[in-house]
């Protein structure tokens, strides 16, 4: 019999996605299990005396911070975000150029409910960042996925594949791209294509929404500029998170793009949640502001490429070379593994008979595919675990291929 | 010149209105203005030591797990305290699954609707109500069937007959939305037995109700009344509360309580709006209340608000004429609402904000028209002096809308 619930539910209730990390979390609980399957930071990361001096905050100016803020974000952080990212966006934005959200996570909502009606096509890498899919797919969304190599998006592809669509009279609705230490292919997008990239917007007339919660955690090689910094004409919108450079239990993201779209944005956000916490929002800037965030942040990033370089030479050591492909990440949480010759869910059984987990293919290409394919964190388990972590896989794959 | 994006905004977006309150807030902050607009705390009556405390406590304890992701259903030591702590209003404790923390009760409004509402379905609700849920709900694509209120709230015994056009109107009817403790705007408290036969109604009709109590622990007088939740046992009342009004709303933490099928249903949209509302932040507050502050400071901030609303209905006494102008007195919560006789509430307002105080025309609240001989204000968050001078520039306000 159906509930009274289920009478009632949306149609966008009826196919809603919970995320895979979520549906194999009982899985990963299990005593003795090794994880790769989240994309959690490393606790021992956290700057925890650093982060709570900032509480002294409350007493200067507590009763202002326990009072609804504005939905636009806490001004100093706005005005410390504005002069530090700076390099990386080309200039200094203005204040209506930044909404501070609730994680970066929220950025992906509130651009769906500004663009996004039900049957719109949103172009994608393909594969793309899960929970983005997600958050586009509630409010509507198809996708136009977009292959991937090394150099990021195969961006000369997507003239073609837009130009199809919308052939077929389907409305085209933005470029999402994670142009640094892609989630989950772990490739970063070129310069040259960058440049291409926001040539072919221009040309089709449509927005990009940069999203780069992993460009800061960079290991080797040189930042590359932004899309948002080679784009003088207001087409890109960037999505930039504490999650990964200071700890994600802040809840604190931003966006960055022109005052109109930001404007829009922050409408849907009073509706959304008003505003996000004033307190964890001056926490965050107390932290920024005595300095913490530019001399704990190369410490991070040593601690991740201390263990992006343990997976490589664990992979290297246990896992069948001529099986399996993959891209060293210079930067961010992921490996992305591609094994042409043995199918990810029995690999998946046999790993979790053996205790390791990680995250299937599939559910990270919007139009189907990555039965081959696995994505691996690094991040969160210690070199010694990794190792043991790959060495069980490895295992499990020389099972499979040997049936 | 159209922008690039301009072209390609979704139907949300090119019918999205800011709200209202937000927008007419600018007024109110030009210097010398006293309003009684927003729906906002005293900051006098912010408990900031004893969350100090609270938050230097649990940082200490806990730094390094609250500074992780934490899960989407909630940080389940907070969960534990609200199921306790609540058991009394929701007439026994909740379990963990019953329960989703969220970034303020905006966000159950929000999440409630991701699992219901398709444009074009309709919510029920009182004939004027929370601006910030009717928004949230008209994004979703809603529109409203509207039930008329009086001192004991929504007419609920006019349900029936609603519902039965609505059905032959081919309208469908995804909940009901209701504020029963001293309602925003209307300042009134749904009777025990309009409560008793609303959710009769919803079972015999099958239509669930959305139960939203920021105010409920703000009672200055009389009993508490049981919540519809606690009248239910059938699960098809979703119950919000928020500790924006019993701590602070700068801590953004509210929750939903109710059936485990919808809980999990909204904790998996939330995943895609927010992934979890802040740990530190739930942390904070759990900490607070665990120390024993929430019990010791509500009863504070209660008579801190007893005496503002009193302090009010003095200075309306004693300023406004009392032949044009009536309203119900507020067993609780922050709002008075004001029906005047003659005076158009428009022309009112302007006349008030020439004589520099504000407050919220009834217009806004009524999602279906109405409100132009009504009006809002909000009793908590001007001090006794603002209080009386701003009443005596209203009554003034209000003789010239008399006598132009």
């Amino acid at each position: 019999m159906e509930s009274i619930w289920e009478i009632n539910y949306s149609k966008k209730s009826a196919n809603v996605r919970p995320s895979p990390v979520r549906e194999i979390l009982s899985v990963i609980k299990q005593p003795g299990m090794i994880s790769f399957a989240g994309g959690m930071p490393a606790p021992e990361v956290f700057p925890v005396d650093e982060f709570f001096e900032g509480v002294s905050v409350l007493k200067n100016d507590g009763r202002n911070l326990l009072q609804y803020g504005t939905t636009e974000g806490y001004p100093p952080l706005k005005g410390f975000l504005s002069e530090w990212t700076a390099p990386r966006m080309g200039r200094r934005v203005s204040q209506e150029e930044m909404l501070l959200t609730t994680g970066s996570q929220q950025v992906l909502d509130l651009l769906g409910w500004a663009m996004i009606d039900p049957g719109d096509t949103v172009v994608t890498e393909d594969p793309s960042y899960l929970a983005a899919l997600t958050a586009f797919h509630n409010h509507g969304a198809n996708f136009i996925g977009i292959p991937t190599d090394a150099e990021g998006m195969i961006v000369d592809m997507i003239p073609e594949a837009v130009n199809k669509a919308r052939a077929e009279g389907k409305k085209v609705k933005f470029i999402y791209t994670i142009v640094n230490f892609h989630n989950p292919c772990g490739s970063t997008m070129s310069l040259k294509r960058r440049e291409r990239l926001v040539e072919i917007a221009h040309e089709l007339k449509l927005p990009i929404f940069e999203d780069d919660p992993y460009g800061y955690v960079r290991f080797d090689g040189e930042h590359l500029p932004s899309i948002f910094s080679l784009d003088p004409d207001g087409g890109v919108l960037y999505a930039g998170s504490f999650s990964k450079i200071l700890a994600p239990g802040t809840r604190v993201g931003w966006c960055t793009g022109p005052k109109e779209i930001i404007r829009k944005m922050t409408v849907f956000k009073q509706a959304i949640d008003l505003c996000s916490s004033p307190i964890t929002q001056a926490l965050a800037y107390e932290y920024c502001s005595r300095g913490y965030l530019d001399t704990h942040l190369p410490k991070i990033i040593a601690n991740y490429r201390q263990k992006r370089d343990a997976m490589e030479n664990s992979f290297k050591r246990h896992l069948p070379l001529e099986e399996v492909r993959w891209v060293k990440p210079e930067g961010g949480f992921f490996y992305w593994i591609e094994m042409p010759r043995i199918d990810v869910r029995s690999l998946f059984e046999k790993a979790i008979e053996k205790k390791v987990a990680f995250v299937m293919g599939m559910p990270f290409f919007p139009n189907g595919g990555g039965e081959h394919n696995a994505r691996l964190n690094y991040t969160y388990s210690s070199p010694e675990i990794i190792d043991e972590g790959v060495r069980r896989l490895g295992e499990a794959m020389r099972e499979l291929l040997a049936r | 010149m159209t922008s690039i994006w301009e072209p390609l905004y979704g139907r949300a977006s090119r019918s999205l209105k800011p709200s209202p309150i937000r927008e007419m807030l600018h007024l109110t902050r030009r210097p010398g203005v006293i309003s009684f607009a927003g729906g906002m705390p005293d900051p006098a009556a912010f408990p900031v030591d004893a969350f100090r405390e609270a938050a230097n406590r649990i940082l200490e304890e806990q730094g390094r797990d609250i500074l992780q992701y934490g899960t989407t259903e909630g940080y389940p030591p907070l969960k534990a305290f609200l199921s306790d702590w609540t058991a009394p209003r929701m007439g026994r404790k909740l379990a963990e699954d019953e329960l989703l923390i969220t970034a303020g009760s905006t966000q159950v409004v929000d999440l409630l609707s991701w699992a219901t509402i398709d444009p074009g379905d309709f919510v029920i609700c009182e004939e004027a109500t929370f601006l910030g849920s009717t928004g949230t709900m008209r994004n979703h694509g809603a529109s409203f069937i509207t039930v008329p209120c009086d001192g004991d709230g929504m007419k609920v015994e006019m349900l029936p007959a609603l519902l039965e056009e609505a059905k032959a109107k081919g309208r469908k009817v995804k909940y009901i939305y209701t504020i029963p403790n001293f309602h925003n705007p209307l300042g009134c408290t749904m009777s025990l037995p309009r409560r008793r036969q609303l959710v009769q109604i919803a079972q015999e009709w099958e239509i669930p109700i959305l139960e939203d109590d920021p105010y409920g622990y703000i009672r200055f007088d009389g009993d508490h009344l049981p919540s519809l939740f606690s009248l239910d046992g059938s699960g098809i009342v979703i119950y919000a509360g928020s500790f924006s009004k019993i701590l602070a709303p700068g801590t953004r933490v509210g929750w939903a309580g109710g059936d485990r099928e919808i809980i999990r249903k909204m904790a998996v949209f939330k995943q895609a709006v927010d992934v979890c509302t802040s740990v530190v932040a739930q942390a904070e507050v759990y900490k607070y209340c665990e120390l024993g502050f929430l019990d010791a400071f509500l009863p504070k901030i209660v008579d801190h608000y007893r005496k503002k609303r009193d302090d009010f209905e003095t200075a309306m006494r004693r300023f406004l004429p009392l032949e044009e102008v009536s309203w119900v007195k507020p067993q609780g919560g922050y709002f008075y609402w004001l029906e005047t006789r003659r005076i158009s509430a428009r022309a009112l307002f302007d006349r008030a904000i020439g004589k520099k105080v504000a407050f919220v025309l009834g217009e806004p609240f009524f999602p279906n028209g109405g409100g132009e001989q009504a009006f809002r204000m909000c009793f908590t968050f001007a001090s006794p002096e603002q209080t009386e001078e701003g009443m005596k520039r209203l009554g003034e306000a209000m003789q010239e809308s008399l006598n132009p």
